[in-house]
């Protein structure tokens, strides 16, 4: 990837779907990733948060990536994918809200989501230069055609006119035919919709009708018996952004994942923890592993940490590399060099004083364990704020990334830039301690106090305080915990999830859904106290540790808390805050429990 | 209904005269902004044959005293109940508000000020199926005198967050599959939100339009939010500013047609998130290109307590004529 305008930054964070095949390749590490999971034929959801690298996989997995990194051409690919991005208000107008509950809901949506998938299967193979680079080829796609897509839209309703094909073998003019047929369709329904919205009559719709089985399926398979694309090997129909559907769109698009195609067609789902219902349109709902296999990017950061950082060295590695930055990333992102002699120091005393008094099983445990948070802890002391803590150095940008890409690089990005333009003549060959902790403030700050509104959080507000309040107080008051156990005696002091001991009711849980949708918090499951099931977890975003002054490095423990302690938190933040600094964080998350056990669990 | 000009921007203290003849109907949103009762106050007693008060049943605690005051104003006044969540509710409620138009031509008075821009878009449409071609129809909006009152040029703030993106009902545009997106957004106040709206999209284009003839406040604003916009351009191919007028509908329905010829490959989504008479300009671009579809972010919370003051200007202008009534 050349180093040219507008990328100049190495850290630029380009959308997947924009870029070329070399490209792709050259950035994309596949391994360290659960990638290998993917192309298997089976319906797969992947799910993990915004940026966490799901379009990449799916644009690698395209046919023009594979045939690179499989040294093979197309037609020898042991799969074929069709990349079908769902953008934001494409498939979901507004409109359809009138059919919610009418008569024809299922079938016009269903209808919509088909044609929609077709033109961009049909449109994919401009992308394939086996294809296009191909007269043959022309003559097989005006075949497709007439052999199977008129017949197909006739079953329908449409009444396409079989087509002649044109004296010049024109593969791009045989796509584009295609396309426009189906576009066509696609505009009698839009235009149904469009009346829909301000409607001074009842009136039905009376176009064309196409589904997955009767349409969709034979459509795809029709482009495989007639070579367009490679004959003998699995489709696989890339959804990308799947949240972006409707409820009832996602509704249909489960049925689809419960239809046994596997064997012809497997849908690749990436989604958000947005993603609507696992429900079919008959209200059944599909399973894991029995209709579908789990993919969760963030799982990985979670439970295999060693993993998502060696895979954002390689990413690091690879962008510096092909910017003409022979540094390696921790390097480019040094530490501040006094505070690590300082904490290497601490680490140190721990080590010679574990004999005697070591908590850990080794005394690098207790080294790697206390010696960051007793700095912390010798920061406030003295300056009554921990504000003077550096952000920086690899391995804390890479724990403050939180195990998404995307959070590592764009505050790169604007590192990159900010150093730049301190030296401008220079060529960036490392980011200064001081950009790397500025960027990372400013960004936790933004992340933050931009973002959830900026009230005094009064108690005594008559009006009912709203959920961005709610939510700010929340975080505020596990921030306040956090860092209560960071300054505290306890034997795991890098604590950034808790569990809930008993269920969230309906207020707790809808404040914590609101901050998993604004990536406040990452939800997962953990077994409970009593051995019985499983309950949830929610970590913070280590992105806010710079807020709470919070050690962002290591996977330490999760704290238990009870659905009192959280409400009090979004309903009371201030007395909480009071009674975690006067009465310490045991007292405050369990009143009716002086003992000082503190119920610490560590990860799995 | 007086003067023909398109566009006209005058003191409140003298739209009556303006107005002139009596107005059959007058539509206006209360609001917890002062400036909701600006033009209702400004006219004549008695120049009002009938208002309908509409009110977003969202915001009832904080408007209750401009919609008491509003019906105060009017004796013969409905109030309609609309929804800032639900734009199927907004649309039913405002058509059957205006069902009962008379067969003979009427002098109506639209005050577009304190609708929501998701809800003054609607109305447009509502207005459309609901009045005739031999209706008049005139908008009025009354400028602001400080938005985000008393607060620090750098702390600004009218709204914050994203509650959801959706298509305005009414403006689907034609969305090709296959194509990629090119995004206008009119720039207000609200960078974070317009940063939320672009990460969203992951647009193959982005034109952001810098209002150029905003309050001194505003323009300062604008630099800002622009810069907080540019350190997104290295991610993204194309991403160019635009100036535009946040007070000349016309002109703003003519820039974004200009953006839109300049990317025709691409599906226009324009989010007008500037004042509501760009986002009319909005309105008048999509009617003259219905493939170009409006977007609207609902925001979490609003600056309910400081959103502005009312200032004492108005801008007035008729319905254009690209709204054909009684379709």
């Amino acid at each position: 990837m050349a180093s040219n305008e507008p990328y100049s930054n190495p850290f630029a964070v380009q959308t997947p779907e924009g870029m070329s095949a070399e490209d792709v390749i050259s950035l994309f590490v596949e391994e360290l990733t659960d990638f290998h999971q993917v192309p298997k034929t089976s319906h797969t959801f992947i799910n993990g948060p915004r940026g966490s690298g799901k379009s990449m996989i799916f644009r690698y997995l395209e046919p023009d990536c594979q045939s690179i990194a499989l040294s093979r051409p197309t037609s020898e690919l042991p799969f074929y994918s069709i990349y079908v991005p769902i953008k934001e208000t494409e498939l979901n107008i507004t409109e359809l809200a009138r059919l919610t509950e009418a008569h024809g809901n299922f079938v016009i949506n269903e209808h919509l989501m088909t044609i929609n998938i077709a033109i961009k299967a049909v449109a994919s193979l401009r992308k394939n230069s086996s294809i296009t680079d191909d007269n043959a080829m022309a003559s097989k796609i005006w075949t497709f055609y007439n052999a199977s897509v008129v017949p197909l839209l006739r079953q329908g309703g449409a009444d396409p006119a079989p087509a002649l094909p044109p004296l010049e073998e024109d593969a791009d003019a045989a796509i584009t035919h295609i396309e426009n047929t189906l576009l066509e369709i696609y505009a009698v329904v839009l235009g149904y919709l469009r009346r829909l919205a301000f409607p001074n009559a009842q009136f039905s719709y009376s176009g064309p009708l196409y589904g997955y089985l009767d349409f969709l399926k034979p459509f795809l398979k029709g482009m495989r018996s007639h070579e367009l694309i490679p004959p003998a090997v699995p489709i696989f129909l890339l959804i990308d952004d799947a949240d972006n559907l409707n409820l009832e769109q996602t509704k249909i698009l489960n049925t689809w994942v419960s239809y046994r195609t596997t064997k012809d067609i497997s849908l690749k789902l990436s989604v958000q923890q947005t993603y609507k219902t696992f429900k079919t349109a008959t209200s059944k709902t599909i399973d894991n592993p029995h209709d579908f296999s789990m993919v969760n990017i963030y799982d990985i950061y979670t439970s295999q940490k060693n993993k998502y950082r060696s895979r954002v060295e390689k990413i690091v590695e690879k962008r510096l590399r092909l910017h003409g930055i022979n540094v390696p990333p921790h390097e480019f992102f040094p530490p501040d060099v006094s505070q690590e002699k300082a904490i290497a120091a601490i680490k140190e005393k721990y080590k010679a004083d574990w004999e005697k008094n070591g908590r850990g099983a080794r005394p690098q445990d207790d080294a790697d364990r206390y010696a960051r948070p007793d700095y912390i802890k010798g920061l406030r002391g003295s300056s009554k704020s921990g504000s003077t803590y550096s952000y920086s150095g690899f391995d804390q940008l890479v724990h403050v990334s939180s195990g998404v890409i995307r959070y590592f690089l764009e505050p790169a990005s604007l590192m990159f830039a900010l150093q730049k333009s301190l030296k401008p003549a220079r060529q960036v060959t490392r980011i200064e301690p001081g950009v790397q902790n500025r960027v990372i403030r400013e960004q936790a700050d933004e992340f933050l106090f931009d973002q959830l509104e900026k009230l005094a959080r009064d108690e005594d507000d008559p009006t009912a305080p709203n959920r961005i309040r709610k939510l700010r107080n929340l975080i505020d008051g596990l921030g306040a915990l956090f860092q209560g156990i960071l300054l505290s005696s306890a034997a795991e002091r890098r604590v950034f999830s808790v569990a809930m001991s008993d269920a969230p009711d309906d207020d707790v849980r809808a404040i914590f859904d609101l901050g998993v949708k604004h990536g406040y918090f990452h939800r997962s499951t953990i077994g409970n106290k009593e051995g019985t099931g499983r309950t949830d977890l929610y970590i913070l975003s280590r992105r806010l540790a710079p807020v709470y002054t919070l050690d962002p490095t290591g996977f330490a423990g999760y704290k238990w808390v009870t659905n009192d302690f959280v409400r009090q938190a979004i309903f009371s933040p201030k007395r909480l805050a009071r009674l975690i600094k006067d009465r310490g964080v045991d007292q405050a998350v369990d009143p009716a429990q002086p003992t000082l056990f503190d119920g610490l669990e560590k990860d799995a | 209904m007086g003067s023909k000009k398109m566009h006209e921007q005058l003191p409140l203290s003298g739209l009556s005269d303006r107005i002139g003849h009596k107005i059959d109907l007058f539509l206006c949103c209360a609001s917890y902004e002062p400036r909701s009762m600006s033009i209702a106050a400004s006219l004549a007693p008695g120049a009002v044959a009938k208002a309908v008060i509409f009110y977003n049943k969202e915001f009832d605690a904080y408007i209750r005293e401009n919609k008491e005051a509003l019906e105060s104003l009017f004796p013969a006044s409905e109030v309609s109940k609309i929804s800032a969540s639900n734009p199927v509710e907004t649309a039913d409620a405002m058509v059957e508000a205006l069902s009962a138009s008379p067969n003979t031509a009427q002098n109506i008075l639209i005050d577009i000020t304190c609708f929501t821009h998701e809800g003054l878009l609607i109305l447009l449409q509502a207005c459309k199926i609901s009045f005739r071609a031999h209706d008049r129809i005139t908008l009025a909006y009354s400028a602001a005198g400080e938005y985000s009152v008393g607060a620090k040029e750098e702390d600004k703030w009218l709204s914050k967050g994203v509650r959801e993106i959706r298509s305005v009902l009414g403006y689907p545009g034609i969305i090709s599959p296959g194509r990629g997106t090119h995004l206008i957004i009119l720039l207000g106040f609200e960078a974070e939100r317009a940063q939320t709206i672009i990460d969203e999209y992951e647009p193959e284009v982005v034109s952001v339009g810098i209002s150029r003839d905003a309050t001194v406040s505003g323009a300062r604003h604008s630099a800002v939010n622009l810069h907080t916009l540019e350190k997104l351009s290295e991610n993204y191919k194309e991403f160019s500013a635009f100036d535009f007028s946040c007070v000349d509908p016309a002109g703003v329905a003519s820039v974004i047609e200009g953006k839109r010829q300049e990317h025709q490959n691409l599906n226009t989504v324009i989010f007008p998130m500037s004042t509501k008479l760009s986002a009319y300009g909005a309105a008048i671009a999509c009617e003259k290109d219905p493939s170009m579809q409006i977007g609207y972010a609902q925001p979490e919370i609003y600056n309910i307590k400081n959103y502005s003051t009312a200032g004492d200007v108005c801008h007035v202008m008729e319905l254009s004529t690209l709204f054909t009534l009684g379709t």
